[in-house]
């Protein structure tokens, strides 16, 4: 690895965290309204003095209009200390309830990844090996159909269907925080696997269906390349191309996607969690961004770019690691 | 010589693109997209032939309906003069002082109460006769006024306290005789417990003729909401103001003076001659009462001048001269919550001909804001409190109901909403915003109410009821919102001229388990139902067609060209200015889109246009990250080296080697492309972030978010567009592999 690239990359990743900083407060600050005002009026209401009116809009970040440059100084300071406030409307720290909320979307997903790249990268292997028989346009079709469905489509009628109609599923896939680190006990897991199963079954099979379609198509492009050839020429076992020369290489292809879709999936997984109301740090985010809840949807944007940043500077890594013609 | 050379390559390019058809068509995939989308477009060119009904029309239901439950329909008295004019009947709204009763007024003097029901009060449908004015000839009363004005804490049981504000009742007849009285209920002062009666009579004759209703500072100025009291007891007493004021504008041909009075006690406060001829409209009072208890306005229309005068001085604020005559039955129109004059956004709305005008109550500035097809009889806004415009804006002509966003800044105008007995009658009196269900309540001069709720970009009627079909009144007075103190219910009541009081509930009734709107697919009407909202879904489904290609289409070519630029710059040039590029897309890129989105959407206008802006600057990092990957690995190839070699420019390498390569790529991401924008929009629209006043698949989903159990037991009407959304992108799928087979020729053997 050459370290004037590593520390490049470093840097990349520190100036899209501040560039990421900057446009979040800024986009917000886009959006009709004041918050300020809100705080205001029921200040008013209470007969609150001026006086203790201004202090409340200090604390708020609120304080000589949402525009002060001295607020956006403040904003940048808080954030890289991570000390993101109070919410609006509950008063609680964003702080926690990021700590809160963030385990349940990383579990979703987390698990939801690994299931749909167990059960993705094998079956597009599979339909190469199969390429021109039956069974390969089956899985092929199969995946196509499935990764296609607009995501809240299958959402919501997987919703309907399960919760709605037949009954078989609770209405919404809470469950406690602590359920979260007890799931070796076996009743605590079954009680999470019910809330969960819709939910993590809906983004398991769009997921998993996209894995074979770019296992399949990166599987199918190597297999045209020259060292292919040279390996058949050498009398190697089509298994041993397959796995050993193939399917290493169209890791690379699948592994960006993968990280790719990963901060696709912060924001996919939105939807889902919408949809089967899932207490995680993305149905937050909606929230509190519909209701203009500047600490809140900041700080969990944040977190969210934080994590999805180093998800994707790390992978270049990976990238170097499993091929060996990218340089780093 | 170019002419033969010309038709040459044409030739040449025919017969290559017949080749290439050849290849695509053989792929299953790529002969079934085609199909599809070849049905998709026959269906979009044929749509304006087979949509049936106005997708947006909302479909009252004629029968089957959600009905606002008839709570009361007292016959209070016969009177000839009811015929006149039917006044509406005056409730104190303010839950705590209790709205018990309702008070109904005769131009010939009389006012009754008439019991709402519950323990210990008037039963409902009982009529008290609380007052009768004798009155000269020729002159006649104006409906009574109700308003609170004391207010005093009561002990309930042990330690439990309540504010309790006492009601009191003040009518005004033409010949300038005033009468305030408390409202009094006997016992210990226990509103609505025995029957009412008046007391603390003051009374005050000012020989003055007057000629337009009363109006109370401590009334709110429009029906339909509660009192604001901005001149109540125990702060306006602690804070040195007298107690309320009333208004009257007296005088006659052309010469006309406004009068206030102060209503507790009743003495002359002061007196402003206007200098315009005109016959000028009800004054109405705005300003911050919290903030500038000093600087509460008055306002008042007349001719085509508005002014604007100090409530407590009668000083003179500024007057303005809109140069256009204003509608007089209109009037001065102020949201509720510039009422109360919450700062800055103080301003009211007036009306002239076919226009409404926004006045700024500050210094009088207006400008134009809305204009319909013909002319207005009636405002309404639902509430704006704290933000820059109310959020509906309801624009009433004599047949129609115009519903504005006043958040998209007035540029976003629904369809008309018509009822259908409005062909007999027609929109008679301004509507009421019903804060509590959100509603608007509009009705016409033969007795037809019905209850419309806009949200984001649709009209939703909540429920339909028609007084005619219980009793052929001739006429009835305008509405009147009413808190009934003991259930809390919303009602609304209005006189009709046979003498009764009818009180209907401001919700509807659910008569059958589905709602009211809901229709299953029947042949004759509704070939594919009716949605949760009563619109066709056929009509819908069809309709979607050209909008979703619009979305599409336009989204994959801003996407593509964005990408593939941005693409060149940074996986070709590289240097600083390519990081740059990059810096710029990854930042858009992870950041969550969703969160983007929203934002991006609450400050474009509704539009296409705008939808289409919002989703290509989302989605062209991941189009140009795609494209990247492939620029840079074309470049390491030695094609490209040798190329470089042999000295070719950039440019030249490009074109030739880039954009030739790219191609099948390109042309797979446009159909990705077209079928990932269409989804996006439909998710969005989904979850109500992105308001269109056209109708799309993704539209047509929206109500499901709420309404999931009606999906369930009623699937007609989120199957088609759910089918729809996913064939059409399936089909840009399946071309797309179509297209793979073509231009990627390793492709074909397996």
């Amino acid at each position: 690895m050459n370290p004037y690239l590593v520390a490049r990359k470093i840097i990349q990743a520190v100036v899209l965290i501040v560039l990421t900083v900057v446009l979040v407060y800024i986009i917000y600050r886009l959006m009709p309204g004041n918050p300020a005002e809100l705080f205001l009026f029921s200040a008013k209401q209470k007969n609150i003095s001026p006086a203790v009116q201004q202090h409340i809009l200090a604390s708020l970040g609120l304080a000589g209009g949402k525009w002060n440059f001295e607020n956006f100084l403040i904003y940048l300071r808080d954030m890289f200390t991570f000390n993101f406030g109070y919410d609006y409307f509950q008063q609680q720290s964003v702080l926690q309830i990021i700590e809160y909320r963030m385990p349940f979307t990383l579990f979703l997903l987390g698990t939801a990844a690994v299931f749909s790249f167990i059960i993705g990268l094998p079956v597009g292997i599979l339909a190469t090996w199969f390429r021109g028989k039956k069974k390969e346009a089956a899985i092929n079709t199969t995946s196509l159909i499935l990764s296609s469905i607009p995501f809240f489509i299958l959402g919501v009628l997987v919703y309907i269907y399960f919760v709605a109609y037949l009954k078989l599923f609770p209405v919404t896939a809470s469950f406690d925080f602590a359920d979260l680190g007890q799931l070796y006990n076996p009743q605590v897991l079954g009680y999470v696997l019910q809330r969960i199963a819709l939910p993590l079954l809906s983004l398991i099979v769009v997921e998993a269906a996209a894995h074979v379609l770019t296992m399949r198509a990166a599987m199918v492009s190597i297999l045209g390349e020259d060292f292919i050839t040279t390996a058949r020429a050498k009398g190697v076992p089509e298994g041993r191309i397959m796995f050993r020369h193939a399917a290493r290489n169209a890791m690379i292809p699948v592994s960006t996607r993968m990280a790719l879709e990963f901060a696709l999936l912060t924001s996919g997984a939105v939807i889902v969690e919408i949809i089967f109301s899932y207490p995680g740090i993305g149905n937050q985010l909606f929230q509190a961004t519909l209701l203009a809840d500047y600490p809140l949807s900041e700080g969990a944007l944040f977190i969210i770019a934080l994590v999805v940043i180093i998800t994707y500077s790390i992978i270049d890594f990976v990238h170097a690691w499993l091929d060996p013609r990218i340089s780093l | 010589m170019t002419a033969s050379y010309r038709k040459e390559k044409l030739r040449f390019q025919l017969a290559q693109f017949r080749k290439q058809w050849r290849i695509y068509y053989r792929s299953t995939y790529g002969k079934i997209g085609f199909y599809i989308l070849l049905a998709f477009a026959l269906i979009t060119i044929l749509s304006p032939v087979l949509v049936l009904h106005n997708p947006n029309i909302f479909f009252a239901p004629q029968e089957d309906a959600y009905v606002a439950s008839l709570e009361l329909n007292a016959h209070v008295a016969s009177s000839p003069s009811w015929n006149v004019s039917a006044y509406p009947p005056a409730a104190s709204a303010l839950s705590t002082s209790g709205s018990y009763v309702a008070y109904t007024g005769t131009p010939d003097g009389h006012v009754y109460a008439v019991g709402l029901g519950g323990a210990g009060g008037p039963a409902a449908g009982e009529v008290i006769n609380m007052l009768n004015v004798t009155l000269p000839a020729n002159a006649s009363m104006y409906a009574p006024l109700v308003f609170p004005l004391n207010n005093y804490q009561r002990f309930v049981s042990s330690g439990y306290r309540v504010v309790s504000f006492d009601n009191y009742l003040a009518v005004v007849t033409t010949d300038g005789f005033i009468r305030v009285s408390k409202i009094q209920w006997p016992g210990s002062n226990v509103p609505g417990t025995g029957t009412p009666f008046l007391s603390s009579n003051l009374t005050l004759n000012t020989h003055a003729n007057v000629v337009l209703p009363p109006v109370s500072s401590a009334q709110p100025t429009t029906y339909g909401l509660p009192p604001w009291v901005p001149f109540d007891s125990i702060d306006a007493v602690s804070l040195g103001f007298s107690n309320g004021q009333l208004y009257l504008v007296t005088g006659a041909n052309g010469s006309y003076v406004i009068n206030a009075y102060n209503d507790y006690p009743l003495t002359p406060a002061w007196s402003f001659k206007l200098n315009g001829t005109a016959l000028p409209s009800i004054p109405y009072m705005m300003g911050d009462y919290y903030e500038n208890p000093n600087q509460v306005s008055l306002i008042i229309e007349q001719g085509s001048n508005i002014t604007s005068l100090n409530a407590y001085t009668g000083q003179l604020q500024w007057q303005k001269n809109l140069n256009v005559t204003l509608n007089t039955g209109v009037g001065v129109y102020i949201p509720y919550g510039y009422q109360v004059g919450f700062n800055p956004f103080n301003k009211f709305y007036v009306a002239s001909g076919n226009s409404v005008y926004m006045v700024n109550a500050t210094d009088g500035t207006y400008s134009k804001i809305i204009t319909v097809q013909s002319a207005i009889t009636g405002l309404a806004s639902s509430q704006a409190i704290a933000v820059p415009n109310p959020q509906y804006f309801v624009v009433q002509t004599s047949t129609e109901l115009y519903f504005e966003n006043g958040l998209a800044k007035y540029s976003q105008m629904f369809n008309p909403v018509v009822l259908p007995s409005v062909q007999k009658g027609t929109y008679a009196f301004p509507p009421v915003f019903n804060g509590n269900t959100r509603n608007f309540v509009a009705g016409t001069n033969i007795g037809d109410f019905i209850a419309i709720s806009p949200s984001s970009s649709k009209l939703t009627i909540k429920w339909l009821v028609s007084y005619s079909t219980i009793s052929h009144d001739a006429k009835i007075s305008s509405t009147v919102l009413m808190i009934n103190s003991r259930t809390g219910a919303q009602s609304f009541a209005f006189m009709s001229s046979a003498g009764n009081l009818a009180v209907y509930s401001t919700s509807g009734q659910d008569i059958n388990p589905f709602p009211p709107t809901l229709h299953a697919p029947s042949g004759n009407m509704y070939l594919l139902g009716t949605n949760t909202e009563g619109q066709d879904v056929w009509s819908q489904l069809i309709a979607s067609f050209a909008p979703d290609w619009e979305v599409g289409i336009g989204v994959a070519a801003v996407t593509i060209v964005i990408s593939v630029v941005v693409a060149m710059i940074v996986g070709y040039l590289g240097g600083f200015i390519g990081s740059l590029f990059e810096t710029i897309s990854l930042v858009i890129f992870l950041i969550p889109f969703i969160a983007l989105l929203i934002v991006i959407a609450s400050i474009l206008n509704p539009s296409l246009e705008g939808a289409i802006f919002v989703l290509s600057f989302v989605s062209w990092p991941f189009t140009t990250f795609t494209l990247i990957g492939l620029v840079r690995s074309i470049k390491s190839h030695s094609f490209v080296e040798a190329a470089k070699v042999s000295g070719a420019r950039s440019m030249q390498i490009l074109r030739r080697h880039m954009l030739s390569n790219m191609t099948p790529l390109l042309a797979y991401l446009t159909a990705v492309n077209i079928g990932g924008a269409v989804a996006a929009i439909a998710t969005l629209q989904f979850l109500g972030v992105v308001s269109l006043t056209t109708v799309t698949w993704g539209a047509m989903l929206q109500p499901v978010l709420n309404n999931f159990y009606f999906a369930a037991i009623a699937p007609w009407w989120i199957l088609p567009p759910s089918i729809a959304l996913t064939m059409f992108i399936f089909a840009f799928v399946f071309v797309s592999r179509g297209m793979d087979e073509v231009v990627n020729p390793r492709l074909r053997r397996r």
